[in-house]
């Protein structure tokens, strides 16, 4: 697969991205992040049909990052009401919003800013995508850094999101598990330290791998330290677990470690918990893409740390995705 | 990657039932069935409990291999075959199924997916519980016909037309039982896949799969396996742990079957934890206890039989002190603070020698037993700072705080064992001292109290708008009933422990609501008393115990309970402090008094 990842400034994000772009989609949050890659971008690239999706019942933040946004693409975005509350919705309005814009008559160019999604949208919407790129097609993904998370607490104090709603299969994943066999739930440990834990304590695995961020692979400095910190609050909390790492700042490298994790208990039913980076959750999704096995799951919060979630860093990522990425199948994990 | 686990063993650490060998189930479980007798025999059954509370290790120890390894039997000469089925969160509930919502194929598709579930742990069962050995193959020649003669011709009959699996004679049962759980395990997977198809269609896509269903298909499949020589003459239990995590047509679908009153031969254990979806069929009938089947809430069980559940907490502690080698009672174990009991025990005996001047109960010790404990928290009260010396430890006090949830002693038993291990990991533990015993009883307290309510509410969330003043509510009223309380507690009035409410009046809906959330979350439970009149029964809600450190009050003991109207619970939603304030000033505005009792009567 020759996919690759590129760390830039966003100044200078106009140029790596060369050429127009046919359809870009990205999440309006009450995070100030949700505005950088589209500002990067800015008028001077020729952006055909931008898709600005944003959730149904939203604070006010949300609703003035939205106007915000049509004002970077100069009034021509189009918006895409998603449904927190209501996957089905989320997948038909992302689906219907594209199958309005893409042109099947020729390649088209896609970037998707995947910063601000939710990790269970995004997920629907890179399933959307596999379904729908051709070998003709192009597909860059871009994400904006946060210089800081839980902008101004200590490390032991910062918090993202607190209790938990709801846990759920992410629709599109379902996964092949066999009711009689063992199951291993494989989280991405995040910043998210209450959301791991309930979902563990909800899903009773029989198997729990817990991953953190590889130190190396920070999308800023200081995020691992954090990333540790929560990791051990997690770990404490569960009797027996296996550890390994993954990387937050590149999706096939963490594909990669995910796939491993998977093969390491071969006649488990796997279940994927993806709470750290977007670029690891794209991961995740590509170790599901690869392995039609795995079933991918969802904790979603009671609250969120509105007023000071992140405060924006100065980077992106931006990741070419290969067709392969979207193509790929490896032999079932289970012997069943 | 490293494998972690705990160094040292703690003979508290709770563990997943489900992966307790059976010698170990057998030694560690104590026998709470005649606390909840309706649970091993014939009929179908909810048991309703708060995580922790003890369900799936009761389910456990009704599987075969512990039955056979506890009561020394082969299987056939068990009482009863019981299947333990886990509903975990994502097994049954896929988001996809949603797209078949007001679709005709909504019932029969779910029903399909939960019948092969529970189809290919009736197998699973059969080849990891029942420890069958087959000297003569006398087994293996019986499955072999029930595998030929039922099993393929019920799948033939479900669509599966083509399955053409072959074993040949003479091959051990497992790999007959082996073959019948991979077929249900491929027509899971068949679901699995359609469900896949559908994620991202809004158009109907035709299902040509096989349909499997209770009546036409695991119900004439579970009576004939029940005729196998190896088999218990009595009926097939199946065991569904956690149905609130099923959706909500396969709740409709559950509560069919238990319409259909098959218990004789397959009965359905089905466990919740206070969030079941509902108890309508699919036609929309309603199912009843006790014509449809039993019903049993482990909270109410022990609220009301606080001695018994005393004394199955001491022997669950005393048998996993054994297992860890310490030979100590749970009393040793789990000291009270030396000092404490003594003032309080010559408080007590102030009020045996006064008694006959100015004693309020019938007899001395009534006094003694209402009166010594509360009297020496309010000593301590006026005290500047000094509420906090009050040690909620020794054995009896920490089984009043786990409020009947055995996981509420286990856990903070197991903190308190691995903080006396980091001292010193090699020392050899003979008790828990009463300092570390409070520290961890008041910091499960403040993490209930604070923590999960944090959890719980949220601000600025417009997902559910509704929610949101309802956790407010919620703890409005929890503030205001504890503080409440408290107020009582110190006061000079006759029953000064309270930890109860119930209506004088009828409460609004809005007002059953809250409260239903608040069980819902463990913050109450919910039990039944005599209405003021004298004409029939109310419900009463009782504060969970968890929370007197929080309050500090006397969590040991019989506790009284008040009368309230509807609009004073209202104004305690809204105004938690005024409800505090109005109570120091007059009880009767606030509270009224259970009609005149005896010492025993008038209690949770």
């Amino acid at each position: 697969m020759s996919g690759h990842v590129d760390r830039l400034a966003l100044s200078a994000l106009p140029a790596a991205m060369g050429g127009p772009i046919d359809i870009f989609l990205c999440s309006a949050s009450y995070e100030e992040r949700c505005i950088s890659i589209a500002s990067a971008l800015g008028l001077g690239t020729d952006v055909r049909y931008p898709l600005v999706c944003h959730n149904q019942k939203a604070v006010p933040q949300v609703n003035r990052n939205v106007d915000r946004l049509q004002q970077v693409f100069a009034g021509k975005a189009t918006r895409v009401v998603l449904d927190k509350a209501n996957p089905l919705r989320t997948a038909d309005q992302m689906q219907g919003a594209l199958s309005r814009v893409v042109d099947e008559s020729r390649p088209q160019r896609y970037v998707v800013d995947i910063t601000t999604f939710t990790h269970e949208a995004l997920l629907i919407l890179l399933r959307i995508l596999q379904r729908q790129v051709t070998r003709r097609d192009t597909v860059h993904l871009v994400y904006a850094t946060a210089a800081e998370y839980a902008v101004g607490m200590k490390p032991e104090e910062k918090w993202l999101s607190k209790g938990v709603q709801d846990v759920r299969s992410v629709l599109g994943y379902p996964g092949s598990a066999r009711p009689s066999g063992k199951s291993h739930l494989i989280v991405l440990v995040g910043f998210e330290s209450e959301r791991a834990a309930e979902l563990i304590d909800s899903y009773e695995p029989n198997v729990v791998s817990l991953g953190f961020g590889d130190e190396k692979s920070g999308t800023e400095t200081g995020h691992q330290a954090v990333n540790k910190l929560v990791f051990q609050t997690v770990a404490s909390k569960v009797r027996s677990y296996k550890e390994f790492v993954f990387s937050t700042n590149d999706p096939f490298q963490a594909e990669s470690a995910v796939r491993d994790q998977v093969r390491s208990e071969r006649d488990c039913n796997v279940l994927i918990a993806p709470m750290n980076t977007k670029i690891s959750t794209v991961g995740a999704a590509g170790a599901a893409f690869s392995n039609d096995d795995i079933r991918l799951c969802y904790a979603s919060a009671v609250q969120y740390n509105v007023e000071g979630y992140s405060r924006p860093g100065e980077h992106c990522y931006l990741m070419s995705m290969p067709f392969e990425f979207w193509r790929r199948r490896e032999k079932s994990t289970s012997s069943g | 990657m490293s494998e972690q686990s705990l160094s040292r063993y703690n003979p508290f650490a709770v563990q997943t039932p489900e992966d307790i060998s059976a010698e170990d189930v057998a030694e560690l479980f104590v026998d709470v069935f005649t606390d909840f007798y309706n649970i091993p025999n014939v009929g179908h059954t909810f048991l309703h409990g708060p995580r922790g509370s003890g369900k799936s290790m009761m389910f456990r120890y009704l599987e075969p291999d512990c039955q056979q390894a506890k009561f020394k039997k082969p299987a056939a000469d068990l009482p009863f075959y019981a299947v333990y089925v886990p509903i975990k969160n994502t097994d049954l509930k896929l988001t996809e199924l949603a797209r078949l919502e007001n679709k005709h194929a909504n019932y029969i598709l779910n029903e399909h997916f939960l019948t092969v579930y529970i189809g290919s742990r009736v197998f699973c069962s059969l080849l990891t519980r029942a420890q069958l050995t087959d000297a003569g193959g006398v087994y293996s020649k019986a499955v072999r016909e029930y595998f030929e003669d039922t099993f393929k011709k019920l799948l033939a009959k479900s669509g599966w037309q083509d399955y053409n699996c072959s074993i040949e004679p003479g091959a051990p049962v497992n790999k007959y039982f082996q073959a019948m759980r991979d077929a249900f395990d491929e027509l899971y997977a068949d679901v699995s896949r359609y469900l896949k198809d559908l994620s991202f269609r809004k158009s109907p896509l035709p299902y040509s799969g096989a349909l499997c269903g209770y009546l036409d298909f695991l119900l004439p499949m579970l009576r004939q396996l029940r005729t196998l020589p190896f088999m218990p003459r009595g009926p097939i239990f199946l065991l569904l742990d956690d149905a609130d995590n099923l959706n909500e047509p396969q709740t409709r679908i559950l509560n069919s079957w238990v319409f259909c009153r098959t218990s004789s031969e397959v009965s359905l254990k089905i466990s919740t934890q206070l969030n079941y979806k509902t108890y309508r069929t699919v036609t929309d009938q309603r199912i009843d206890s006790p014509h449809d089947y039993s019903e049993t809430n482990i909270s109410s069980v022990y609220a009301s039989a606080r001695s018994r559940y005393s004394e199955r907490i001491s022997e669950i502690v005393r048998r996993r002190l054994l297992r860890a080698g310490i030979e100590r009672t749970p009393l040793e174990f789990f000291p009270g603070y030396e000092k404490q009991e003594e003032a309080i025990k010559e408080i007590a005996q102030v009020y045996v020698d006064q008694w006959e001047e100015s004693g309020r109960g019938h007899r001395p010790r009534d006094d003694s037993y209402r009166y010594a404990r509360p009297d020496y928290i309010r000593s301590l009260s006026g005290q500047r700072k000094s509420t906090s010396k009050y040690r909620y430890a020794g054995f009896e006090q920490l089984v009043y705080l786990s409020s009947g949830v055995i996981r509420f002693f286990l856990e903070p038993a197991s903190k308190m064992y691995a903080e006396v291990c980091s001292t010193d990991p090699d020392q050899q533990i003979e008790s828990i001292n009463s300092a570390i015993q409070d520290r961890i009883m008041r910091d499960e307290a403040d993490r209930f109290m604070f923590a999960e309510f944090e959890k719980l509410s949220t601000e600025g969330d417009l997902k559910d708008g509704s929610r949101v003043t309802k956790l407010d509510r919620l703890r409005n009223l929890i503030m205001a009933l504890g503080g409440g309380f408290r107020v009582i507690l110190l006061s000079d009035a006759s029953e000064r422990r309270v930890f109860s409410v119930a209506f004088s009046d009828a409460p609004d809906p809005e007002v059953v609501e809250i409260f239903a959330l608040g069980v819902q979350y463990g913050y109450f439970h919910e039990s039944s008393i005599g209405n003021k009149e004298g004409t029939g029964r109310t419900k009463l809600f009782v504060l969970s115990r968890r929370l007197a450190p929080f309050f500090s009050l006397d969590p040991t003991g019989f506790a009284g309970y008040k009368f309230v109207t509807n609009a004073v619970i209202r104004d305690a939603m809204v105004r938690p402090r005024g409800f505090v304030d109005n109570l120091g000033k007059n009880f009767g505005k606030v509270f009224e008094d259970p009609p005149q009792m005896t010492l025993f009567e008038g209690k949770e």
